[in-house]
């Protein structure tokens, strides 16, 4: 097993990897951004559009961050270039995986706190909060997932297999948390309620994308060599 | 002992319809290394494993003193890598990958960079994609040898070019080989290529290393000699010959021990020396190729 960490090269191809994504980090923000603004429109039926958008850009945004750092690089052979530097394969893999959960964290927390800022700030019920918070992280470990997917199969057509599961989980989520007694009573409340529901919910949101984190760079590790 | 930048001994690696036999390879520090062989015959798989990207079945594989693959990122610090497979990002450009590659490497030498720059006539702030594929490796080559790495590898960088941009290249690269005293490995199945910039030969064909010497005895060994024969008999293949063509009298005999005892002992058999020819260095790849493949 290699466990023999070069943090340096880590953080250096993090950072690559953010600003070659940063042109579209700026954008995926600013259409959360009007996303966001129309469901707060007064518009009947704006609230269930601009949800729709949020959830579209944010997965989106996710989803193009992890098939272009991870399969189109494999595939462009830049990844080739990437081999004949300082690192081993588990140093690229600890880059494409933890650091590219914290790539997509930059675009992710802004979209959050957009959301966020203008559920609490228009006429919408506070009580949307906590299951806004819920869908986003579902949605920040799915894109994890798709990543780790991608690191470890190699394979664009594995990858894009899983991005499909992940939509039709999604919505599958969606539909359960959202009948959750705990946080159903709760959605049109004016206060947003953490509740052990919540916390419940989120625990085992954290715990999936640790799990999926360390079982990847286990396997990982176990791997001498790129090839 | 000699110092050695590359040392593979005995390895191997299997894959299910190739295998790379039995390699031994070494290189002294100084020297520039050709490594020949058509496609498909084994040049990336070894270099990959020497790299420290592919793990061998079995065997030794020492670079700079370090075994591989566990030293594979020590390696690398000192290593310039370059590969025809490999690609830079068309979306940035070139002052970015020098910035990138700049941040990596302390050993960055910036007046160089400056030097290859106006050499290879490159523009910083043209994007890669808006490269042509000669000027693509000429940045690649820029990226590796600012660095000053102790051993250049590279992998056919000169596959796929036209041969406008790989005359460009290759006289770019026998200039900036010329300038110092490098250790460079070279793979390419362009005879004409290795020969301009090698110091030192192998041949690699189906897995397994046919042949491996300094560019000079491969020359002075390898001759083709033309005679004429007392008569149309056949004639039969001498220990030092390992390829004949006869048309009636008139052969062409392909030696790879060339001496001067070869031309007495045929003048004794009565066979008429014309002429002894020297042999390029493709038709000393293809005459080797077909002679070990006629023995498996």
């Amino acid at each position: 097993m290699n466990l023999r960490l070069n943090p340096s090269m880590i953080y250096k191809l993090t950072t690559k990897d953010f600003l070659l994504f940063r042109p579209f980090l700026v954008v995926y923000i600013l259409i959360c951004a009007l996303a966001a603004g129309v469901m707060i429109a007064p518009i009947e039926g704006a609230y269930y559009l601009g949800v729709i958008l949020v959830i579209t850009v944010s997965i989106g945004s996710g989803i193009h961050f992890a098939l272009t750092s991870v399969i189109i690089e494999k595939k462009e052979n830049q990844m080739s270039f990437i081999m004949g530097l300082p690192i081993n394969a588990t140093d690229y893999a600890v880059s494409k995986t933890v650091g590219g959960m914290v790539v997509y964290f930059l675009n992710w927390l802004p979209m959050l706190v957009i959301t966020l800022s203008l559920i609490y700030f228009s006429h919408l019920p506070n009580g949307l909060i906590p299951i806004s918070i819920l869908c986003f992280l579902q949605i920040l470990t799915g894109v994890v997932v798709v990543l780790c997917i991608g690191v470890g199969t190699g394979s664009e057509g594995f990858t894009i297999v899983m991005v499909v599961i992940f939509n039709i989980l999604f919505n599958l989520f969606l539909s359960v948390v959202g009948q959750l007694p705990g946080i159903s009573e709760f959605i049109q409340g004016n206060e947003a309620v953490f509740n052990a529901t919540f916390f419940s919910v989120f625990g085992i949101e954290i715990l999936a994308l640790i799990l999926v984190l360390s079982l990847t760079l286990f396997i990982k590790s176990r791997n001498a060599c790129f090839l | 002992m000699e110092n050695l930048a590359i040392q593979l001994e005995n390895v191997s690696k299997s894959f299910k319809y190739f295998q790379l036999k039995n390699v031994d390879l070494t290189l002294p520090t100084g020297q520039i290394m050709g490594f020949v062989g058509a496609n498909g015959a084994g040049k990336s798989t070894t270099i990959r494993i020497l790299m420290g990207l592919m793990q061998a079945d079995s065997g030794v594989v020492k670079v700079l003193g370090h075994s591989q693959p566990e030293n594979q990122t020590l390696v690398k610090k000192e290593v310039g890598f370059s590969s025809e497979e490999m690609k830079l990002y068309g979306a940035k450009n070139l002052a970015w990958h020098i910035d990138f590659i700049k941040s990596i490497y302390p050993q960055w030498n910036q007046a160089y960079a400056n030097e290859l720059l106006k050499r290879f006539d490159l523009n910083l702030e043209q994007k890669i994609k808006q490269f042509s594929k000669g000027q693509q490796i000429k940045a690649q080559l820029l990226l590796v040898l600012a660095r000053k790495p102790k051993l250049l590898v590279l992998d056919e960088p000169t596959t796929g070019l036209d041969p406008v941009a790989r005359h460009e290249v290759m006289a770019e690269l026998a200039l900036i080989l010329r300038d110092e005293d490098r250790t460079v490995l070279f793979s390419s199945h362009n005879t004409a290529d290795v020969e301009k910039i090698s110091d030192q030969i192998t041949f690699i064909d189906r897995g397994r290393i046919l042949d491996s010497n300094d560019k000079e005895s491969f020359f002075e060994n390898w001759k083709k000699i033309q005679v004429e024969l007392p008569s149309e008999t056949l004639l039969f293949r001498h220990h030092r010959s390992i390829g004949i063509e006869q048309a009636g009298k008139l052969a062409s005999v392909t030696t790879n021990a060339f001496t001067p005892e070869i031309l007495t002992d045929m003048q004794k058999q009565n066979i008429k020396v014309l002429a002894v020819e020297k042999m390029s260095l493709e038709e000393i790849f293809i005459a080797n190729v077909s002679y070990r493949r006629q023995g498996e």
